[in-house]
């Protein structure tokens, strides 16, 4: 194996759905041998969420489950079975890095405390991501994503200011959750590797969604405004329909001059003395939005962000997955990756986020099949065919 | 390097990144909140500022809304993404500015930025200006869309790469237009990749001596949250899937009005016994045998009409006592907290995630002597962080220049006549903001409340 940043980094992951997951599929993609315990016969849960293709389920084809597992082993295994967890904590014993979802309570039950586990591995760090964390009165609070988004105050920040608010898609709880658990375990590794000491990291959900505003708490503590959700403007941040339905988002902040705005969008109107200043834009500012919104039904979105660019505005456009694999950026950096998985065979998947020297950036291994390297991964324990056999009839494999 | 214990006032804390120095030449936000969580980990992170450029000072919050003698250095945006850090000022319109610059870098780990692609080429302090410098030496570029390949110009704001990423097209209410995450939250998603990409280089580096330039790219940090949808377009051939507050297959599962000016309640049931725990809940047990809602599939065909029952019941009521009910009863729900309420929560004092830190000049200042910031989603049990410091513009230029870089004091002296370094930005009072009154803006651009007890809710002393 090629030398990689994590190359000589063995991780367990007992965890499923998003939060855990990706934080497996970070260290996978970066080089880790990561091992994903999964239950016997149902696996992780994503393998039963859509989409799917065609709609039809099936254990080897959710999207989810495609894209969340890149790079990683898999093992079924009943912890809940005596013999299973003796598995479990023989692989734990050699492991760098153990990732778990499960809540606190559940961890207590099983056994499964950073005390009992360092004892046998003191090097081991071991990643609890749990919706409200290890400590205070909410730690066994029932939750799924939208609640801890609620709790967050996030999700006050979200959607329009007239309706309820609203989450965001796609499990992105689960997203931060992962990512701020691997910065504290990058930490810990490095730490790891100077003093050979492990340790434990308890990660809140709740509060890794809480901490990605980055305004909203000092124009509390500093002078008591409370945000909620508001309403862009036309000019600054509001999606706007241009032809054909795409949507725009401009921005004038950028320090170009307002005629070149003008200029751009093809609109002389926006020259009147009254729209030269901000104050006298804000004081039009119905008028204003008026013309400009009229003025982009008869411009194509992508054609303006490339004009808009060039003339040092920033601009956005709502793509949708269509146009960013179609996007000659991506192609140009190669951002998506073929891979091909032996059922549903070969996709484009987006690819790692940041590139690094010693990880492949153009390959991966597709996401495991249900206990692919259940034999593999204890035969190395020293498990024979005769105690596979019995564990299998015992569906603790 | 060797972690050893540093000493703080009244605690000692053990770092996981001690004896790494990061330098970096920041602006707004993706770059700034990253080499806070570095230095949060312990690395020496010396920020790196032109006190001539006034731009990003003015904006506040000031204390009380009230711009104080030093503006610049007591600002709420600011204060909350520099802790930790080391400032130095350096001009580099000035060769001296450059100079000391690479200087710097020589004695330097990782190198980080985030200015627009060309900047730093311009000033001759690109990727392969610096390795002549340092040959080990790993940069890390964070920029909209990278800055190889054919946009390599281009400019971004996070609502522009929440738009371009596909993450806003995931996002809205059923039936409607892409709405954004908001919050800048494709900033933040792109901060915690660069300091994992920091630290991954780090591990790299120690096992191969080898250095190297990373290029990241926002616009794909954005695609890395939406993976699936990447999948499911190219066989399903759908652009969009937009389902709001509802679950992929529970109902019911959403957001609901309670008493009160935009105060809300959010329900999610996930199972048989959930659904029947709410009906009692609600004094409504026949709802649980109505036939448009007696199963999981006819909850999920029925959820506008089941979602009006609900919401007729939680109208009324406060939104943390629904919460609290629900809770009790062990139906997952919370209410829709704002900001203010998180820093009233006895669940985040406990687990620490408030930290109160005081600032040393807080007093001549005329500011709170402490405030509270957020502090880490995460708690490490042998090297977790604290708010140790945040520091003064150029505050630090003495002893990057004197104790690391062996300048003499009439040197250092020297830099101060010359304009290379400074402690306060050239234009600082004709960039003086005007005082504000935050009362005014309430309503617009997404302000719910100006609270002005706040100084009595957080306990703030003077």
């Amino acid at each position: 194996m090629s030398e990689s940043a994590l190359s000589d980094v063995r991780v367990i992951e007992l965890a499923a759905d998003t939060a855990g997951p990706y934080a497996g599929k970070m260290l996978a993609d970066y080089g880790a041998d990561v091992i994903k315990i999964e239950r016997p016969g149902l696996g992780d849960i994503a393998r039963r969420k859509g989409p799917f293709p065609g709609d039809i389920p099936h254990p080897e084809k959710s999207f989810q489950f495609l894209y969340l597992n890149t790079n990683k082993r898999s093992v079924t295994l009943d912890v809940y079975k005596a013999d299973g967890m003796q598995v479990l904590k023989r692989l734990v014993k050699d492991a760098d890095i153990l990732v778990v979802d499960l809540i606190p309570s559940e961890l207590d039950k099983l056994g499964l405390t950073y005390d009992a586990l360092s004892a046998t591995n003191p090097k081991l760090i071991m990643l609890s991501i749990s919706p409200f964390g290890h400590t205070g009165p909410y730690r066994d609070m029932k939750s799924t994503d939208i609640v801890q988004y609620a709790v967050s105050s996030f999700m006050n920040l979200s959607g329009n200011p007239d309706r309820e608010p609203l989450q965001h898609a796609l499990g992105q709880a689960g997203f931060m959750a992962a990512r701020n658990g691997i910065v504290a375990t990058m930490g810990a590794l490095l730490y790891r590797d100077s003093t050979g000491q492990g340790q434990f990291i308890d990660v809140s959900v709740v509060e890794s969604i809480a901490v990605q505003p980055p305004f909203q708490p000092t124009q509390y503590t500093y002078q008591g405004v409370v945000a909620t959700r508001g309403t862009e403007p036309v000019l600054d941040g509001a999606y706007v329909p241009c032809k054909g339905g795409s949507y725009i988002c401009m921005t004038t902040t950028g320090g170009a001059p307002f005629s070149d705005f003008a200029e751009l969008l093809g609109l002389p109107q926006l020259l009147d003395p009254k729209f030269a200043t901000s104050e006298g834009r804000t004081e039009n500012i119905a008028e204003l939005d008026e013309l400009v919104s009229k003025r982009l039904q008869e411009l194509d979105a992508l054609e303006l962000f490339h004009k808009a660019q060039n003339r040092r505005f920033v601009f956005g456009v709502c793509q949708t997955p269509k146009d960013i694999l179609a996007c000659p950026q991506m192609k140009a950096r190669e951002f998506f990756q073929t891979v091909d998985h032996p059922v549903v065979g070969p996709l484009q998947y987006p690819g790692r986020p940041f590139r690094i020297d010693g990880t492949s950036a153009r390959e991966s291994n597709p996401a495991p099949l249900l206990g692919q390297h259940t034999h593999e991964v204890l035969k190395g324990l020293g498990y024979d065919k005769e105690a596979l056999l019995r564990l299998t009839e015992m569906e603790v494999i | 390097m060797t972690p050893k214990k540093a000493g703080t006032e009244g605690q000692m804390r053990v770092k996981a990144l001690e004896g790494i120095r990061i330098i970096t030449v920041e602006d707004f936000l993706a770059l700034p909140f990253a080499t806070m969580l570095l230095a949060d980990l312990g690395a020496e992170v010396i920020r790196v500022q032109s006190h001539t450029r006034m731009i990003p000072w003015t904006m506040g919050p000031f204390p009380d809304s009230q711009p104080g003698p030093r503006y610049w250095d007591h600002n709420g945006t600011y204060d909350g993404w520099y802790r930790n850090k080391k400032s130095l000022t350096l001009d580099f319109a000035k060769p001296k500015g450059v100079q000391l610059f690479k200087e710097l870098v020589a004695t330097a780990d990782i190198v980080m930025e985030n200015n627009r692609p060309g900047v730093m080429k311009k000033f001759g302090l690109d990727y392969e200006a610096l390795r002549q410098v340092k040959p080990d030496i790993i940069v890390i570029t964070s920029s909209g869309y990278g800055h190889q390949g054919l946009w390599g110009n281009y400019g971004a704001f996070a609502r522009a790469i929440d738009a371009m990423s596909g993450m806003s097209n995931a996002c809205g209410y059923v039936g409607e237009g892409p709405v954004r995450t908001n919050a800048s939250y494709m900033d933040t998603t792109t901060a915690w990749h660069n300091a994992t990409a920091a630290m991954m280089a780090l591990r790299y580096r120690r096992k191969t001596g080898r250095g190297q330039w990373i290029d990241h790219s926002m616009y794909e940090t954005g695609v890395a949250c939406i993976g699936q949808m990447i999948l499911d377009y190219q066989v399903n051939g759908r652009t969009d899937h937009r389902i709001g507050n509802h679950h992929s297959v529970w109902a019911p599962h959403g957001c609901y009005r309670c008493a009160g000016n935009d105060e809300w309640v959010v329900i999610a049931t996930t199972d048989e016994d959930e659904w029947k725990t709410l009906c009692r809940t609600m004094g409504r047990p026949e709802l649980a045998t109505d036939e448009r809602f007696a199963t999981p599939m006819a909850r999920y065909d029925n959820q506008d009409a089941l979602n009006a029952v609900i919401a007729e019941w939680t109208k009324p009521q406060d939104r943390h006592k629904v919460a609290d009910l629900l809770q009790k009863a062990g139906v997952p729900a919370g209410a829709v907290n704002r900001i203010d309420d998180i820093f009233k929560d006895p669940h985040f004092k406990e687990r620490g995630f408030i930290q109160w830190y005081s600032r040393p000049d807080a007093k001549e200042m005329g500011d709170a002597l402490s405030r509270p910031y957020f502090g880490w989603p995460f708690k490490m049990s042998k090297t977790q962080p604290s708010i140790e410091s945040i520091p003064n513009l150029g505050q630090h230029n003495e002893y990057v220049l004197g104790t690391i870089l062996g300048k003499s004091e009439a040197e250092i002296a020297q830099l101060y006549q010359e304009g290379v370094i400074a402690k306060e930005p050239v234009d600082a009072e004709q960039m003086r903001p005007k005082p504000s009154k935050p009362g005014t803006e309430v309503g617009r651009g997404g302000l719910y409340k100006w609270d002005q007890d706040y100084k009595k809710v957080l306990g703030l002393k003077y």
